[in-house]
């Protein structure tokens, strides 16, 4: 039985009928059309769906559609704000943190949550932070530098 | 993977969510974090007809300083904990033992509650529908047979058991800590030792009864030094193999007056090896004893091939962590 | 964690090296750039497969009656859908393609497919699935390819008759007498067989041989992205179809071929790669199956793999059992050297046949071996199929040789790093097969990456290593060094790269490319090569790359070539745009070619900075006079010059590659006695690559490539009971996480390649394997316990260092299921 979902996301309203079981990273995607975040393993393991929730990174993939609503979602596409790019995604792309750019939305994500949190980490506590986070190509050396370097250029 | 259909409560008070639970409570389960319950529920191994979102309840969530311990509310997040002043302050053992929970996502989704609830694991059971077809449904997921233990015929004269494993991080240190929980059904509250919650069966952990819901935890204020010691492979996300809390409380002349030594990731439930703390009583610990405590601590568990670490590196494991903890407070 | 390049002679040009960001990076950061499994049509179908719970089975029937009639599902295919179509990455007449889009007459490994359903969304195709009946008869599993290989083994495949041609007759092989002779041994897969000067000679003549027997297991890519596949046909009958892809021409190539469509008549369209590390290479079933099933009912139709499918039922590395033999003299030189490598291909071909020549292929070139003999074996087995991984063979191979140069430099006394030096290839020397070395930094990669980590402060003193190796500290920290080498390109079809290079009216250029970006950069570093040759900014370039239609033929990003092939193809699409430019520039400006400088879109006349002219004068002017000429610009660079087709598997005869790229590691590690964890602090890493086309895309490509080294060496493993993986997720398949990372110190040595653009050849797949032996030769080096079995877990260093003596001796260290070393010598040489 379909109902509607209120969510808010990237500072905007919708609302999308649709079915109750469906996880925040299939309304995202396909209710939504905002492909921005991921589906790596679709149970939680490798971060690539990562959101940030009223602030904090969540894992779309294993978060109820409608458990959500009325909570500030941000996805990938509300994080530049009028075509600014936030620092993180200049650092990553300075810093040549990105290859095949799958696991990048989740990363940023989660580390703009932490960075909000923790403005001036160290290098094991951004390595800490982001170890949600999967990533096959970079081997995390300049992503992580990225991270700390937006954090000492905000 | 697709979840199932189901239907998706919002109740607004806890009780209204126990009459709920108990009305139906083989096809309806709690929701409070996800990251157990979500996966489990694509994995299919649970298909619950309803959800209901403890989330929605208000006021589930908080950090109370009593004078006389600490009083935390089931639905408070794992990240709340970790990033608690007053925790990292007087009950830092609870601050690091959250930390060590998955990894960062999941500690600001998963909950207290959700965490001392999970469910138990097992390889043959965490794995998806597929993956369990090769094999006929074991006795956890609602079959006949225990894959850990082949060999046992079903429908055989002896019970059969589940072998699944308790893998939770904040059980084996609230427990060492003496922590109580405060249990609500629909009618009535109960108070009882966090302890007591595990029933050490792997097909029903927990003993709550018919409609009853985790409500609060309270942890007396630390009487002695806690350490929370988890092994695994990487640095992050998994469940422990072992992981072991140690609480010591030493009287004025040195000596040890009481020890806790709670195992996760070994048991059907958190384990306590009672006797290795009864060896400790009132003993000064030199290289001797920790050797002798240690050896006999690993006598107390009986780790089974749950997971793809084999039973006797669990109990290697678990004896070098029990060596390291004692380290710590050697005479 | 610095880049280093302070001493070697890193050339410096404008654009070309440079680190500048890369082109599609800002697309990647707003989570704007489109993947495969991004990709939707309107009335899009979606496909499931029903796949075998059974690894060996023979199938009586298949009742799909009740799956087509649920509402929602528009088509269920099986084996009688799809008869008769076969393919495979090789598909030879030595080794046919032995791949069906559906199990035909038996399921060969649990996930192997049965049938598809296409529905109009998910549930329903799950549902489909729930609802098909197979009749299955259980037939004898075989797991272990030695076992494999015995008499009495069961058949996982039958012999059958060659129908129409295999893909390489279609490339020009003429297919002669079909030689079956080969199979010396049940169930092999490939047979490759190399014999250099005389082996048993050379053992003779040395003054120290030793043996010993070396153990890998399966790993996974841990692609981020999972294998997806969306296929539609237009009306006239053309396949339009985005997949996630490493080499779509021969994609192209294989699914026109399997489809019976004219090649013309399949388009790949261009969507980003989220990753691939050569798992994204062979023609999947999901991939045809998008294909027919959207032929069949008129509708597009996508397929995404599940990740614990993408564990299973997509590719794996080879485990391989490795025994070899070396004699040397004793100041190190190596004799002789006798290698017995075997593979443990699973349920179908896959890259068997090609990953057993590799591990001569990748190995013949970082040694000088005087008297050699290779055999290799890939076995059939009930597993799930192994294909092309990151260096494929190498690693594997790597592990063992430089394990046992350790090994044999512990015997004799001497420094590893001598006897790797002492052998070590030199520029210019020339491989059994014909290839040159036109450009080697062998060598210099191994003095500077010993200097770089403190190789000889560290080794120097044995006396002091030995005291630190037996004393009672909990922590202990040990070197390891090893070295590989790598191709750039190969022949295999499509044999070549092409690329345009068009102008517009403002001076800018659109660079048309085959190559596919999957992260290893290559849009960036063509660009950059683009931009170099006509003097302009990495703004000015804009890539259409990935898409069969819109650009000329590509190499593939599957044969390391992507510098070397289609770096070479772009710099000549472009230097044939500048010569367009410079003949008209010439004639306008009055002067001689070499008087003239391209810079920020425009010629300068050297010394004169005011007498220039714009390309956009230029463009315009050709259009006027050259009857509407806009100048477009192409080159072509072939894999190979001087071979035909790939070189002979079974004898390794011919020519392979244009260029080799060579690698050397050093891992520092540290071992907790008390635990068994290996922590690796640091690693070492100098890369002959000729020229670092964009410095930071050549480092981030060392970074990954030491990070799943190390990952594979002591975590990773897919492990598996009864054919059956154990660990398909992300939480107990270990890959590194960020937690996991060491300090990662990466140099370049430049040795300009003459065949490459601007010198450069291969980088981004060989150093991975460097680091395997280089972290077992530092664990020995910190507890002098020496691990022969891969990955060297926790639980394996803690239960050896456990044990009342280590022996120093190889000793494969396995799950407590000891091995006696003169068992396993005593098997070794028997077939």
């Amino acid at each position: 039985m379909k109902r509607i979902l209120k969510l808010h996301v990237n500072g905007e309203e919708f609302e999308i009928l649709t079915e109750v079981n469906k996880t925040l990273l299939e309304v995202l995607r396909e209710d939504l059309g905002l492909t921005g975040t991921k589906r790596g393993c679709d149970l939680g393991a490798c971060g690539a769906c990562t959101v940030v929730i009223d602030g904090k990174p969540h894992l779309s993939c294993i978060t109820l559609a409608a458990a959500v609503q009325g909570k500030k979602i941000m996805t990938i596409e509300g994080l530049a704000q009028e075509g600014k790019l936030h620092s993180l995604q200049k650092a990553f792309v300075e810093k040549g943190a990105i290859q095949c750019g799958f696991c990048t939305p989740g990363m940023i994500l989660t580390a703009k949550a932490f960075l909000d949190e923790h403005p001036h980490p160290s290098e094991g506590e951004v390595k800490k932070a982001i170890s949600g986070n999967l990533c096959r190509c970079t081997g995390y050396v300049k992503i992580v530098e990225a991270i700390i370097s937006a954090a000492e250029n905000v | 993977m697709r979840l199932p259909k189901f239907e998706y409560l919002e109740p607004r008070s806890l009780k209204e969510a126990s009459k709920a639970l108990a009305a139906d409570p083989v096809g309806t389960l709690l929701l409070a974090g996800g990251t157990d319950l979500i996966v489990n529920m694509k994995h299919g191994v649970i298909q619950p007809k309803r959800l209901i979102n403890l989330k929605a309840i208000p006021k589930l969530a908080y950090i109370s300083d009593r004078k006389d311990g600490l009083k935390i509310g089931a639905l408070t997040t794992l990240h709340d904990l970790a990033s608690s002043s007053l925790i990292q302050e007087k009950y830092p053992v609870i601050s690091q033992a959250s930390k060590e929970v998955a990894a960062y996502p999941h500690q600001v989704m998963g909950t207290l509650g959700g965490n001392l609830c999970q469910g138990n694991r097992c390889r043959f059971y965490n794995q998806s529908v597929f993956w369990r077809g090769t094999r006929s449904t074991c006795y956890k997921a609602g079959g006949e047979v225990c894959h850990v233990v082949p060999g046992r015929p079903a429908g055989g004269r002896e019970p059969i058991e589940c072998h699944s494993t308790y893998c939770g991080d904040m059980a084996p240190v609230l427990i060492a800590m003496d922590a109580r929980i405060k249990v609500v059904g629909r009618v009535e509250e109960r108070n009882l030792s966090l302890k007591r919650l595990y029933t050490q069966d792997g097909k029903k952990p927990l003993s709550l009864k018919k409609g009853e819901i985790l409500k609060e935890v309270f942890v007396p204020s630390p009487s002695g030094k806690t350490l929370y010691l988890k092994w695994r492979l990487r640095d992050s996300l998994e469940f422990p193999i072992v992981s072991l809390a140690f609480l010591i409380e030493r009287n004025g002349d040195g000596k040890t007056e009481k020890t806790k030594i709670i195992f996760s990731g070994v048991g059907s439930g958190p384990v306590e090896a009672s006797e290795a703390e009864k060896m400790l009583k009132d003993a000064s610990l030199d290289n001797l004893m920790i050797e002798k405590v240690s050896h006999q601590a690993v006598k107390e568990i009986s780790p089974m091939r749950t997971s793809i670490a084999s039973p006797a590196y669990k109990r290697k494991i678990a004896g070098i962590l029990l060596k390291q903890a004692l380290e710590n407070f050697k005479s | 964690m610095a880049f280093e390049n302070g001493e070697s002679k890193v050339r410096e040009y404008e654009i070309i090296g440079k680190p500048l960001p890369r082109v599609d990076g800002i697309e990647k950061a707003t989570g704007q750039a489109k993947f495969t499994v991004d990709m939707a049509m309107p009335g899009m179908l979606h496909g499931k497969f029903l796949r075998s719970a059974y690894p060996h089975a023979r199938i009586l029937s298949i009742n799909v009656e009740k799956a087509k009639r649920l509402s929602g599902v528009k088509a269920v295919i099986t084996r009688d859908d799809v008869a008769g179509i076969r393919y495979a990455f090789v598909d030879t007449p030595r080794y046919p393609a032995d791949e069906t889009p559906l199990a035909v007459d038996k399921v060969r490994y649990i996930g192997d497919e049965v049938a598809a359903v296409a529905a109009i969304d998910l549930d329903t195709a799950e549902e489909a699935i729930r609802l098909i009946q197979v009749e299955y008869k259980p037939l004898t599993p075989v797991f272990d390819p030695e076992e494999a290989m015995k008499t009495g083994a069961p058949d996982i495949h039958e012999p059958f008759e060659l129908g129409s041609k295999t893909e390489w007759e279609d490339w020009g092989v003429h297919r002669g007498k079909r030689a079956l002779d080969w199979r010396d041994a049940k169930n092999l897969s490939g047979r490759t067989s190399v014999a250099i000067g005389d082996v048993e000679r050379g053992f003779a003549q040395s003054d120290y041989v030793r043996e010993d027997r070396f153990e890998t297991k399966a790993t996974a890519h841990c692609a981020l992205e999972p294998h997806a596949a969306l296929a539609s046909f237009e009306p006239s009958g053309k396949l339009n179809m985005y997949l996630s892809s490493m080499g779509i021409f021969y994609k192209r190539f294989v699914l026109a071929k399997a489809l019976g469509l004219p090649i013309s008549q399949v388009r790949i369209l261009k969507t980003y790669v989220g990753g691939a590390f050569g798992g994204k290479i062979d023609l999947f079933p999901y991939e045809f199956c998008a294909a027919f099933l959207s032929r069949m009912t008129g509708k597009p139709v996508r397929f995404e793999l599940e990740r614990e499918e993408v564990f299973t039922c997509t590719r794996q590395r080879h485990p391989t059992i490795v025994h070899i033999k070396t004699g040397v003299k004793k100041d190190g030189t190596i004799l002789a050297q006798k290698i017995k490598f075997i593979a443990d291909n699973g349920a179908y071909r896959g890259s068997g046949a090609i990953v057993v020549y590799l591990g001569h292929a990748f190995s013949i070139p970082v040694y000088s071996v005087p008297n050699y003999h290779y055999e290799g074996y890939s076995v059939y087995t009930n597993n799930p199929i192994r294909g092309p991984q990151r260096a494929h063979g190498s690693p594997q191979i790597r592990f063992a040789v430089d394990s046992q140069i350790e090994m044999i430099a512990e015997e004799l006394g001497l420094d590893p790093l001598e006897i790797m030096l002492k052998n070590a290839r030199k520029k210019d020397d020339i491989l059994p097969n014909g290839d040159v070395l036109k450009s080697c930094g062998l060598s210099e990669c191994l003095e500077k990456a010993a200097q770089a980590s403190g190789w000889k402060e560290w080794r120097g003193d044995r006396a002091k290593r030995t005291q630190e190796r037996e004393s009672t500290s909990r922590y202990k920290r040990g070197l390891g060094m090893s070295s590989c080498s790598m191709f750039s390109g190969a022949p295999f079809y499509p044999f070549a790269s092409s690329a345009i290079v068009k102008l517009h009216d403002d001076g800018s250029v659109t660079l048309y490319t085959g190559a596919t970006e999957m992260g290893q950069g290559s849009d960036t570093t063509m660009a950059q090569v683009a931009a170099q040759e006509l003097g302009l900014q990495l703004e000015d370039i804009r890539v259409v790359s990935g898409d069969t239609e819109l650009c000329p033929i590509d190499h593939g990003q599957f044969l390391s070539g992507g510098a070397f092939v289609t770096g070479n193809a772009v710099r000549l699409a472009a230097a044939d745009a500048k010569s367009q430019l410079l003949k008209l520039a010439v004639e306008m400006l009055g002067v001689e070619e070499v008087t003239l400088e391209a810079k920020e879109k425009r010629f300068y006349v050297r010394g004169s900075p005011d007498k220039s002219i714009s390309y956009s004068e230029l463009i315009q002017l050709s259009v006027q006079r050259n009857n509407g000429n806009p100048i477009i610009g192409k080159g072509n660079m072939k894999a190979v010059q001087e071979a035909e087709f790939y070189p002979s598997l079974a004898k390794a005869k011919g020519h392979f590659t244009d260029a080799y790229g060579f690698a050397v590691q050093v891992a520092e590690v540290e071992v907790d006695t008390q635990t068994g964890l290996v922590r690796v602090n640091k690693t070492v890493t100098f890369h002959d690559c000729g020229f670092p086309l964009n410095l930071s895309i050549v480092e981030g490509q060392v970074h990954g490539n030491v990070s799943m080294g190390m990952g594979q060496a002591l975590w990773e493993e897919i492990l598996l009971e009864g054919g059956q993986i154990q660990n398909p997720s992300f939480l107990d398949y270990r890959a590194p996480l960020a937690t996991e990372t060491p300090s990662m110190i990466s140099g370049m040595v430049e040795t300009q390649d003459p065949g490459g653009p601007y010198g450069a050849k291969e980088v981004g797949e060989g150093s991975i394997s460097g680091i395997l032996a280089a972290i077992a030769n530092a664990i020995y080096d910190a507890i002098g316990i020496r691990f022969t079995q891969l990955p060297i877990t926790p639980e394996k260093v803690l239960e050896a260092l456990t044990l009342p003596a280590h022996p120093k001796a190889c000793l494969p260290v396995g799950r407590g299921e000891g091995r006696d070393k003169e068992k396993v010598l005593e098997a070794l040489w028997k077939k």
